[in-house]
């Protein structure tokens, strides 16, 4: 069989392009009049055409052997029953859309109680160090307070009757009010 | 009849169930305060609340049950000392209320509480009046020589604020006083984020500014 992949010729080229609409009858009558005249005058062409015929006649001598069962219902379920495409991808999309959603909401809904837990935790621990403190300062106060009146009762006479410079080493709050 | 059961049943179930969850979650909440209002030791603060004018201050404090629990918890890891205090305390209950307009109903009402207490059983530590403070302390003994409630009132003339401050449960007066020095606790600054202290500092700060 002659090779016909290198074409010098432009119009041979462009002939054999459509050479096989022609010979299926699918090429309009005034391309088909351009064709056959530029076949009557390039030999190469007119060869070109004769192979292709010629395949063309081998292959329908070929027998028909029917296709298994098993292939036909596996193509056509592959092909005529499938879904559509787009069905299938939102079909997919939603299925991850949920699935992303499932994780999410419960993790975000974690994350929030968590957040508010430690913030109430934390609001807590400063009001716990606010009534403590409050209280403790309380205490304090009523422990001088009381120090301060066992010893005024017990201390304040011979303390007043310190002289002046060891007086000055008492606290103001220990001498009796005048001295 | 089977049919009419499964009928009742689906709807009845997700409603048993919204109430199961509803349940288990209030449960604990209500149990914490539950064991606090049977405290013997808790005295319940919050008509101090109605002081409060409307821009005056106002904090409420009611710590008890599992919030508690995790404030040991959370106080323990810092200060060994205050898990030991407070993992025997019910609850913590107090009210902050500026009395800038209602000084002398406060006053009343400070004296009915003290009445009230002693009347029920707690004993008047101390009263204490300087200069511009009056300070109450009351403790509940309990049978075995421990106190089961504490409960302080401090009002500051020149700050214009009454502190009610009740602590129900077993209390060691001596832990209070060393681990609340000043009520920095040390350690505690970071675990308390934004202090309630300073907060009502700020609102007497602004307070003062309108004036």
């Amino acid at each position: 069989m002659r090779d016909f992949g290198e074409l010098d010729c432009p119009d041979c080229a462009e002939l054999r392009r459509v050479l096989e609409e022609r010979t299926d009858g699918r090429l309009p009558a005034e391309g088909c009049h351009e064709v056959d005249a530029h076949l009557s005058c390039c030999s190469d062409c007119r060869e070109y055409r004769d192979e292709l015929l010629l395949i063309r006649e081998e292959l329908r001598r070929l027998p028909l052997i029917p296709l298994p069962d098993d292939v036909v219902i596996d193509v056509l379920g592959q092909t005529v029953d499938r879904e559509p495409v787009v069905v299938r991808r939102v079909g997919s999309l939603s299925k991850a859309a949920a699935l992303v959603l499932a994780v999410t909401i419960p993790w975000l809904a974690w994350q929030r109680s968590e957040v508010t837990a430690e913030a109430e935790l934390t609001r807590a621990v400063s009001q716990t160090c606010y009534v403590l403190g409050t209280t403790a300062r309380a205490l304090r106060r009523v422990e001088h307070a009381a120090v301060e009146d066992v010893f005024q009762k017990h201390f304040g006479a011979p303390l007043n009757r310190l002289s002046s410079e060891w007086l000055e080493r008492v606290p103001q709050t220990l001498r009796r009010p005048g001295t | 009849m089977k049919s009419l059961f499964w009928k009742s049943a689906r709807i009845v179930s997700p409603i048993a169930i919204l109430a199961a969850v509803v349940s288990v979650g209030v449960s604990p909440a209500l149990a914490g305060d539950r064991d606090r209002d049977r405290h013997r030791g808790y005295v319940d603060g919050s008509e101090f609340a109605g002081l409060a004018e409307e821009d005056s201050l106002l904090v409420e404090v009611s710590l008890s049950g599992s919030l508690l629990k995790m404030v040991a918890k959370a106080v323990g890891n810092e200060v060994g000392e205050a898990a030991d205090l407070l993992s025997d305390i019910v609850s913590i209950h107090a009210v902050v209320v500026g009395i800038e307009e209602n000084a002398d109903r406060a006053r009343r009402m400070v004296g009915e509480m003290g009445d009230h207490l002693t009347g029920s059983g707690w004993d008047r530590l101390a009263q204490v009046r300087e200069d511009d403070v009056h300070v109450m302390v009351f403790a509940l003994p309990a049978d075995d020589g421990a106190i089961d409630g504490l409960t302080v009132m401090v009002s500051e003339r020149s700050e214009d604020t009454l502190v009610f401050a009740n602590i129900a449960g077993r209390i060691d007066l001596e832990l209070v006083a060393k681990l609340g020095s000043g009520l920095d606790i040390p350690g505690l600054e970071h675990l308390a984020g934004h202090s309630l202290k300073s907060e009502i500092k700020k609102h007497k700060k602004h307070k003062k500014h309108k004036k």
